[in-house]
């Protein structure tokens, strides 16, 4: 267990503190706080076993070259517009096709944590409207 | 096929295979089609049961415009008699699956609501 101090605006732990007390009853901020933050990584999907959480720490290193290289990438039309692979921080391939880069940098390197992203401005967006997903 | 009746109002579902690429570990499971859904949606214990390795990561937007990101995986997808080598997916804490218009755009799809039956081809 941790024991952590924040910092948060007198009014909004006023507000927050008689909404605990009237939904909850008293003492149960604690509660409500943890409550907040299992949601809030759950609903990153990182409320994961060990490998996963290890698959993910590498996969988010990968990321990090990627982004470090992103804007060169740009300016490069072998790569513009087009999905790239990042392993060891390095682009190892790149294709139109993500399915097809997927298949042959894992053929290639073992199905590991490869970061395989397209190579624009912006973060890609996808959109799942269904109103169960609400909480993803 | 007949629409499902475990979804009310019924839903067009059927049953798929997920495989772990280059792997013969694979499950099966009932996906609903989901034609608003860009990207095909995974429980989160199938990422567990395959231990898929995540690739990448997307931001996903719901109905409410709410935005989160997350990571995705490439799995291998069949279902009837069609198989889909390497899709891109996310994956959600749900029981079942959503196929998205990533994998329905590729098929040929007749909804019958009036008889709560459905047709899949691949012309």
């Amino acid at each position: 267990m941790v024991k952590t101090t924040i910092e948060v605006d007198d009014e909004l732990w006023k507000r927050f503190s008689l909404l605990v007390l009237r939904e909850k009853g008293e003492r149960k901020k604690n509660e409500v706080i943890v409550k907040i933050l299992k949601d809030y990584v759950e609903q990153r999907g990182l409320l994961v076993e060990e490998q996963q959480l290890e698959y993910i720490l590498r996969i988010e290193e990968e990321r990090e070259a990627f982004l470090k290289m992103r804007n060169e990438l740009i300016r490069n039309p072998v790569y513009n517009r087009k999905y790239v692979a990042v392993f060891k921080g390095k682009v190892v391939g790149y294709d139109e096709e993500k399915e097809r880069l997927a298949e042959t940098v894992y053929k290639k390197y073992g199905y590991v944590p490869i970061y395989i992203d397209k190579v624009t401005p912006g973060e890609r967006q996808v959109e799942i409207p269904s109103p169960e997903l609400a909480t993803l | 096929m007949n629409y499902s009746s475990e979804y009310s109002p019924p839903a067009p579902s059927l049953k798929i295979k997920l495989a772990r690429p280059f792997s013969d570990h694979s499950l099966e499971l009932q996906a609903k089609l989901d034609t608003g859904a860009d990207m095909t949606v995974i429980p989160q214990y199938v990422v567990s049961e395959l231990r898929l390795i995540p690739a990448s990561r997307v931001s996903v937007i719901s109905f409410d415009g709410h935005k989160v990101w997350r990571y995705t995986y490439f799995v291998n997808l069949s279902l009837n008699d069609f198989e889909y080598k390497m899709v891109e997916v996310i994956s959600a804490q749900r029981h079942d699956a959503l196929l998205g218009r990533d994998i329905l755009n590729r098929l040929k799809i007749a909804l019958n609501g009036k008889t709560l039956s459905f047709s899949l081809l691949d012309p």
